[in-house]
């Protein structure tokens, strides 16, 4: 149980940090958000990752549990990814070729 | 400074990973597979069924050696746990006054049992199952050990130098932590190495670092040649439950060992026992040392108490251990992650994947990278052709010997002569066919047609299984077998996998255009 609510939190963390970047923002919200939004999303991404870290020592023990944090950042974090390519796949091949950085 | 600092690492990271980074695939793979070595060893000896009681079966285990191998000069048990049903035994015979000590490697077939939760021994096929990925990844095969941990070792120490110039060579470790662009060429190869590397790195930190803890003693040996006479000296002082006492002399039975695991177990909280060793089996003075399970705690190396093996007394218990001793524990402990319950250890395993990812998308890069720069893209220089051979090898002819491993393992025939070693013979076989098929094919149909055959060598392993054993992932689902029922959706998982990868590669377009690739030269130095 301890191990799901962790990677829920990690996964919403992550889902918090890519929607504050400008450049994700497009696929991943649908639009560009203004910079206090952005602010605020990455200022709850980080909490959220804390707060599995918190989950994870007090479910697990804090040996054991920093440990299984680690592999929840791991696993939150590729599964943003893909839900972020799967946006960027889905997205109309004139628009995908627009953006530049 | 900055730039030309950058630089240097880019450099050095590029040929510390290329120049071992074969060996590194190797090391990741097996090492990756090896945190199911014991569900691979029961899936490899499907006519072990039964999962025992762990105490009974530990009695029986000892009634069996009490029986067979009275005269020994110690006896060591595991007992079964719950990822692995049987009884492993071996016992050291006694040291005869004037004759020779046996060599200790080699051969350990007869000093050595598997049992039963009876005691009986295991009628299973011959096969080093899990084991052999296991020790595959620090010792290597057809070398002397010693010579492969050091290989190994200095593979590992490339690779922490690897992630550390790596971690320096790639600027934007946040602001392109997400992302991975598809279908750009080596922009696309280098999108998923950093990827890969970024979102496991603390597990590759981790892993490689307690990798060379593991065999520390080996690698920096002057601290103990320094300190002790010999390095003998130096283990008796560290695991002080080796020290013996005299034989008496005076025969006595053992006590019954379940009632000292109850006790050794309440003492560890619950913890379960991981060994069991009788020295001087049968003799006055005979000692009983139980060792907590590495599975119970993080720390590799359990505690242990030592009983009087006649009297059941407790006579010591592990003294509590130093600060570098607890840091070496608990390093191997993470670097193993035997203490992983399921969620962890799939977790484990998909970072080693991830890992196996990363040292398999660097070694493809290396060659993307300079495919563009190449005079004349058709006829490669010798060390381009070198590397990319050498990649299909790795990167797709390994996983096809570990599926025909284990197409081996069903289809060799049971009564065979080394059967085990031929298991393990057609693994090399089949990694060396993908290697000459390499060289003797055009590099992009190596590539499609070797993945393709470890897609399908993994696919094939299902089938085969379900052909030659009664057990299969159909017949678990009905039967709660859960263990064939993960095997097989595993190798389909590969399978897939692999099939994927060879279409992808059957579909890159391999640049020809001089104007292209100038064009391809120039995002990437603007990128």
């Amino acid at each position: 149980m301890t191990h799901i609510i962790a990677i829920a939190l990690c996964i919403a963390g992550f889902a918090c940090l890519c929607a504050a970047m400008v450049r994700h923002q497009p696929d991943f919200v649908g639009r560009k958000l203004d910079t206090g939004t952005s602010h605020r999303l990455r200022h709850t991404g980080f909490s959220l990752l804390l707060a599995a870290l918190a989950v994870d020592m007090i479910g697990l023990g804090a040996g054991y549990g920093a440990i299984a944090w680690c592999a929840h950042l791991t696993l939150g974090a590729g599964l943003v990814l893909f839900r972020l390519n799967r946006a960027i796949a889905r997205r109309p091949a004139k628009a995908r070729a627009a953006p530049k950085n | 400074m900055k730039d030309g600092f950058r630089q240097c690492m880019a450099w050095l990271h590029t040929w510390t990973g290329l120049l071992l980074g074969w060996l590194l695939f190797a090391i990741f793979v097996t090492g990756t597979a090896a945190y199911f070595q014991e569900e691979i060893s029961r899936w490899m000896k499907p006519e072990v069924t039964a999962a025992p009681d762990r105490d009974a079966a530990t009695q029986a285990a000892i009634t069996y050696l009490n029986r067979t191998q009275p005269d020994a000069e110690s006896w060591f048990i595991s007992p079964p746990s719950a990822r692995s049903p049987t009884v492993s035994t071996f016992w050291q015979p006694r040291k005869v006054a004037g004759e020779e000590p046996r060599k200790r490697r080699g051969r350990r077939g007869d000093t050595s049992a598997t049992l039963d939760g009876q005691g009986q021994p295991v009628t299973a096929r011959e096969t080093q199952g899990g084991f052999f990925l296991y020790r595959f990844h620090f010792d290597l095969h057809y070398m002397p050990v010693y010579w492969a941990r050091y290989l190994v070792g200095v593979a590992a120490m490339f690779m922490l130098i690897a992630i550390f110039s790596g971690i320096v060579t790639h600027k934007k470790i946040f602001a392109d932590f997400f992302m991975l662009r598809f279908g750009k060429g080596q922009r696309s190869w280098l999108d998923a190495h950093n990827v890969t590397a970024v979102f496991a790195l603390p597990f590759y930190l981790m892993i490689t670092y307690t990798g060379l803890v593991t065999l520390a003693t080996m690698y920096m040996p002057w601290g103990i040649a320094a300190n002790y006479s010999k390095p003998d000296a130096f283990f008796e002082e560290v695991f002080p439950g080796r020290a013996e006492v005299e034989r008496s002399g005076i025969g006595a039975p053992l006590v019954a060992v379940t009632p000292l695991m109850e006790i050794a177990r309440r003492r560890w909280n619950g913890a379960e026992i991981g060994s069991v060793r009788v020295a001087m089996p049968g003799d006055g003075n005979s000692i009983i040392t139980l060792t907590r399970a590495s599975s119970g705690a993080i720390g590799s190396r359990g505690e242990s108490m030592v009983f009087s093996g006649t009297s059941g007394d407790l006579l010591e218990k592990s003294p509590v251990q130093g600060g570098a001793m607890a840091t070496q524990s608990v390093m191997i402990g993470l670097h193993a992650g035997r203490f992983a319950g399921w969620g962890l250890r799939w977790l484990y395993f998909l970072s080693g994947v991830g890992g196996t990812i990363m040292v398999g998308s660097g070694l493809v890069l290396w060659t993307v990278k300079r495919r563009v720069k190449l005079a004349d893209p058709a006829r490669p220089h010798f060390g381009f052709r070198v590397v990319s051979r050498m990649n299909i090898a790795a990167i797709a002819g390994l996983p096809a010997g570990i599926a025909t491993y284990f197409l081996a393992n069903r289809l060799l025939p049971l009564g065979m002569e080394a059967r085990a070693d031929w298991e393990i013979h057609s693994l090399f076989i089949a990694w060396g066919a993908t290697l000459i098929w390499a060289i003797a094919r055009p590099e992009k149909r190596a590539w499609v047609e070797s993945l393709a055959l470890a897609g399908g060598l993994f696919a094939a392993v299902p089938v085969i299984n379900a052909l030659t054993v009664p057990r299969n992932g159909i017949s678990g689902l009905l039967s709660g077998d859960w263990l064939f029922v993960a095997f097989d959706i595993a190798m389909l998982v590969l399978a897939a996998g692999f099939g994927f990868s060879a279409r992808k590669a059957a579909r890159a377009t391999t640049v020809k255009s001089p104007r292209r690739a100038r064009a391809i030269k120039e995002e990437l130095a603007t990128a």
